[in-house]
């Protein structure tokens, strides 16, 4: 071979070497590729406002405030980091410092995650000044919750930084350090709160420092704004109930008939919602958390379960009304009770050993009656009871109860009304009738609603036979909800034309002999029902019964009703005591703007339960 | 003297020629990629680099033969010189500090060695194998080295290989070059890997090898014996060598190659310029990122990017296309350079032409294998690329003078 042709091989062996490794480098390996755009090319996330919160009055209740948060990328750190002067500049001890530094090294090294979070306005400026020197180190702006009410902390939820197993569900949007509603609106209008971050591509040099757009900004994305809400919420209604609620653990809930919007939501204890944003937040959270006694983050509006009582003899009987077991002209008779085996139910109607029609019945709550139309309905039969309860329950259900409202609320419970199958499985097939489950009739034994589903029983019956689902949210952006849910009416299986004796019945609840006499409003009719819901606390298996739950439901005014109220009061004796009151005043405060009645609203704006329930405190802890 | 010139400049390689302003262009336009300032100042070295052109055509190639020998003494006398006179650079004395102008006389020493080697090589009947001739040819390689090796600047050192490629062009056995080959890759295994596991694996390859090829006689088997041994030893002696010849920084720039630059533990020193230079190319991917678009030139993450470094420009902003093409522009270069070379009629230019050739080969070898990650970093410039008056002007004579010994070989035939 020519020596030349050596030569010749040496270059195409050259070519091929180096072509092969510019191949490896540009073609095949993508981390260069990542290198570069981690280390040349800054994103600036710019996290847009989040939305403001308004009521239905556009008066505002949450708004921003801004915080700012110094983030880390361990990767950047250099060896010759001053961390003494860093430690002086903001103020950690070593331990927290090396601590945050092993947390964010082990998310992920080479990106930035959140170091030091809310920081306020004045100690930001001196930190931003000398921060260039501290490289690895940057600042976002977020913006934190303030807000202009001091309660009612429940309804808006609160927002917090993305918890890991979020992170990991929505990687594509939130980064570690972000924040997100946890509970409440905040957390169920998130996306539509939040709105969409952007972020900037910027060149940075090799000292960190920022040269200029990347490719004149081409990639660049702008932040939208959240939108803003408009809650169904009339604030001043809500603020008003929360006073009415003085000192008692409890909830109000109050449903426009017509569009099945939430005007109140309240739950005490009251909590202001200042303290779920607040530097302390974490802190403040796991305390409240921890107070097993009041338990002030419980939603007892959405999440509490209780016997409803009373008020649910009406669907007892509008039930058997539809099922065709009964009529509205029966007349039972009540004979101090009910006696059935060897059991009684008792009853404190007044009315005894003569016949008894449905208004008089419903008007005096009477016990005897309602039990006797649920055995009608069910039949003593043990046969056919579990067909029959199955119907009967089913008609129930239709009001809304023993399942979710699946509506825009984060909580909610399902409550139960329960099905032949329930029994068969607890008694056996055939081993139970109408007797064995007479407590039922009367809202005790296995049933149980939240206060937000028997408000929306009572739109139901105002509406005579439908309801929209109760929900939270007006407008959005200006715009109105469009969700099918809220704006075409659910119909129950209860045809109009049995409301109507049931409707009376309720409406002479309020006259002088009814229950509610004593809080009638002047020149408003009214329908409405009080409760008295006996409950109790099992301590070692053993059943220990305590006062009993104060409850009220109503809907006023009967003709065209504009709201429908149910209250609920733990340990408030029977219903005419405390609920009943605070119900009245609640309508009174809607439909005609001022209350009058300045003597009741005093008393249950200064009166509260906390004896007693200190005294159950005691007691049950005693017993432990 | 008109009349000479017409001839001349109808018999220099045009496409030698064209390729020469190609790379250069090309290069220029890079270095305004990093730089404008610097782009400017290398415009007017390569204005003034058509003024040395156009004095190195003025010479008749009988001069560069004559005046081999006293311009090679002209530069021991620099290389002399700098070890008194030179400017202290990274500790080393390599440079002439001429005001805002630098001079490397290791460079000048590339063109004078190709001179005297070809005047040497040219006397009629000389064979690199008499004993006289290799010891010549020995000295005149040598006393340069040793001097480089003063200063001391190892890296220049290793271009002194295309030397050896041009001595096996004239005669020298190709088992020297296999050598060389064979105990750098030694040296190599050797720092990867334990002594006695290179040493027992090269004992079985030995003893297969006798096994194999039994019929030689015992001389033969003693060379063979003698040649294991010898390299036993240097499989030995090479970390020794490694340790107490190399210093820190070229230990380093060795070692790095074979850790994983990305570790913390060197991307922010050791391995710093390796892991930008490889993130500016491979980032480049198929068509690169555009001029002056590159975010690693454009944010200065390379650190002499203008000159040893200016590969990654073209790798990041012109990608596998444009880095792909100028790789084959500069083989195509060199290998059109031996073809000429290999053309002369006269042994003086032939030698020469065969010493520029591997000059630009080892350069372009070690430069983007630096860059690439292949090769240790050795400061040497990519020819006529990279940014430096000296290094461009030793470049463009090596080249000119061979395009001036190729035309008048040529204008013989007419």
């Amino acid at each position: 071979m020519k020596k030349l042709h050596v030569f010749y091989l040496l270059l195409l062996a050259t070519g091929i070497i180096l072509t092969s490794r510019l191949f490896y480098l540009q073609l095949y390996s993508r981390e260069y590729v990542f290198h570069a755009v981690n280390t040349s090319i800054k994103n600036e996330i710019i996290i847009p406002n989040r939305g403001y919160i308004f009521d239905r009055n556009k008066n505002l209740l949450v708004f921003n405030q801004p915080v700012y948060e110094l983030t880390i990328t361990p990767n950047k750190i250099e060896n010759s980091f001053d961390r003494a002067g860093f430690i002086q500049l903001t103020g950690i001890d070593e331990n927290t410092f090396l601590e945050k530094l092993e947390k964010a090294k082990a998310y992920a090294p080479y990106l930035p995650s959140s170091f030091l979070t809310y920081i306020d306005r004045d100690d930001f400026a001196r930190i931003q000044e000398k921060l260039h020197r501290y490289k690895g180190f940057e600042w976002v702006r977020r913006s934190l919750r303030d807000y202009k009410v001091k309660s009612s902390a429940k309804l808006f939820g609160y927002i917090g930084e993305v918890s890991p197993k979020q992170l990991k569900i929505e990687s594509d949007y939130y980064e570690p350090g972000d924040f997100v509603g946890i509970s409440g609106v905040e957390k169920s209008y998130e996306k539509v709160l939040r709105g969409e971050k952007g972020v900037n591509h910027m060149l940075v040099d090799h000292k960190g420092r920022v040269t200029g757009p990347y490719r004149e900004g081409k990639e660049d994305k702008k932040a939208k704004s959240g939108s803003d809400i408009y809650l169904t919420i009339d604030w001043s209604l809500q603020e008003y109930a929360e006073k009415l609620m003085y000192k008692k653990k409890g909830s109000v809930v109050a449903i426009d008939p017509k569009t099945g919007e939430i005007l109140a939501l309240v739950s005490t204890p009251v909590l202001d919602p200042h303290l779920l944003a607040g530097k302390d937040r974490s802190k403040e959270i796991s305390r409240l958390y921890k107070d097993t006694i009041n338990r002030p983050l419980f939603n007892r509006a959405t999440d509490g379960l209780y016997p409803p009582g009373s008020p649910f003899k009406i669907l007892t009987e509008l039930a058997a009304l539809q099922m065709g077991t009964v009529d509205v002209s029966a007349n039972f008779v009540c004979q101090h009770g009910f006696s059935y085996g060897n059991k009684k139910m008792k009853c404190h109607c007044g009315i005894y050993g003569r016949p008894k029609d449905l208004e008089t019945a419903v008007e005096r709550s009477c016990n005897s009656y309602f039990a006797q139309v649920y055995i009608q309905a069910l039949g003593k039969n043990s046969g056919i009871s579990a067909r029959n309860l199955d119907q009967w329950s089913e008609i129930i259900q239709s009001f809304g109860l023993g399942r979710f409202l699946n509506n825009d609320l984060d909580t909610g419970q399902k409550g139960r009304i329960p099905s032949g199958h329930y029994y068969d499985k607890q008694y056996g097939a055939k081993r139970w009738n109408a007797l064995t489950t007479l407590s039922n009739s009367i809202g005790q034994g296995e049933i149980s609603t939240t206060p937000l589903q028997l408000a929306n029983v009572m739109a139901a019956v105002a509406n005579k036979g439908f309801f929209y689902t109760p929900h939270i949210v007006k407008t959005i952006g200006g715009l109105p909800i469009k969700d099918a849910r809220y704006t075409k009416p659910k119909y129950t299986k209860v045809e109009a034309r049995y409301f109507e004796s049931v409707i009376r019945g309720m409406e002479k609840v309020f006259l002088p002999r009814g229950t509610a006499s004593e809080f009638q409003v002047p020149g408003i009719r009214m329908a409405g029902k009080t409760g008295t819901s006996e409950n109790f606390i099992r301590v070692k298996n053993k059943r220990i019964s305590l006062p009993d739950h104060s409850i009220f439901t109503l809907f006023a005014p009967v003709e065209n009703s504009q709201i429908a109220i149910a209250v609920m009061i733990e340990n408030g004796s029977w219903g005419s005591k405390w609920a009943g009151p605070i119900a009245s005043l609640v309508a009174e405060k809607y439909i005609a703007s001022e209350v009058k009645r300045k003597s009741l609203e005093g008393r249950m704006m200064n009166n509260g339960l906390q004896r007693i329930y200190d005294y159950i405190t005691t007691r049950h802890s005693e017993k432990k | 003297m008109s009349t000479r010139k017409k001839t001349l400049l109808g018999h220099l390689d045009w496409w030698i020629i064209v390729m020469y302003l190609t790379l250069a262009i090309f290069g220029w336009i890079n270095i305004y990629s990093v730089s404008e300032e610097k782009a400017e100042k290398q415009f007017f070295w390569i204005l003034m680099s058509s003024f040395l052109i156009f004095l190195l055509l003025l010479l008749r190639p009988v001069d560069y033969k004559n005046g081999s020998y006293v311009f090679y003494f002209l530069t021991l006398l620099l290389l002399i010189g700098v070890l008194f006179l030179g400017k202290t650079i990274n500790g080393s004395k390599s440079w002439y500090s001429l005001g805002p102008v630098g001079f490397q006389p290791a460079e000048l020493s590339k063109i004078s060695i190709s001179l005297a080697l070809g005047n040497i090589l040219s006397v009629s009947d000389t064979r690199i194998k008499d004993q006289k001739t290799f010891l010549m040819i020995v000295g005149i390689l040598g006393l340069p080295i040793a001097l480089i090796l003063l200063q001391p600047d190892p890296g220049s050192i290793l271009v002194f290989f295309s030397f050896i490629l041009m001595l096996y062009r004239e005669g020298m056995s190709w088992r020297v070059l296999l050598s060389i080959a064979f105990f750098i890759f030694l040296f190599l295994l050797a720092l990867n890997f334990s002594s006695w596991i290179i040493i027992g694996s090269l004992l079985l390859i030995f003893l297969l090898y006798l096994y194999l090829l039994p019929k030689k006689g015992l001389r033969y088997w003693m060379e063979s014996t003698l040649a294991f041994i010898a390299v036993c030893v240097f499989v030995l002696l090479s970390p020794l060598i490694f340790q107490k010849f190399l210093k820190q920084h070229h230990r380093d720039r060795i070692e790095i190659l074979f850790k994983n630059e990305f570790d913390k533990e060197y991307r922010l020193d050791r391995g710093y310029n390796l892991l930008y230079s490889k993130t500016a190319i491979g980032s480049g991917e198929l068509l690169g990122k555009g001029f002056r678009k590159g975010s690693i030139t454009r944010g200065k993450f390379v650190p002499e990017q203008h000159t040893d470094y200016i590969f990654c420009t073209v790798g990041e902003e012109w990608g596998f296309v444009g880095s792909t093409v100028i790789l084959i522009v500069y083989l195509l270069f060199i290998g059109r350079i031996y073809l000429l070379a290999e053309r002369q009629k006269e042994a003086f230019s032939r030698v020469f032409g065969y010493c520029v050739g591997s000059i630009f080969l080892l350069h372009v070898i070690i430069n983007l294998g630096m860059v690439m990650g292949i090769m240790p970093t050795v400061g040497i410039p990519l020819p006529f690329f990279s940014y430096g008056g000296s290094s461009l002007w030793c470049f463009t004579a090596l080249l000119f003078i061979f395009v001036r010994l190729n035309a008048s070989d040529r204008s013989s035939l007419i």
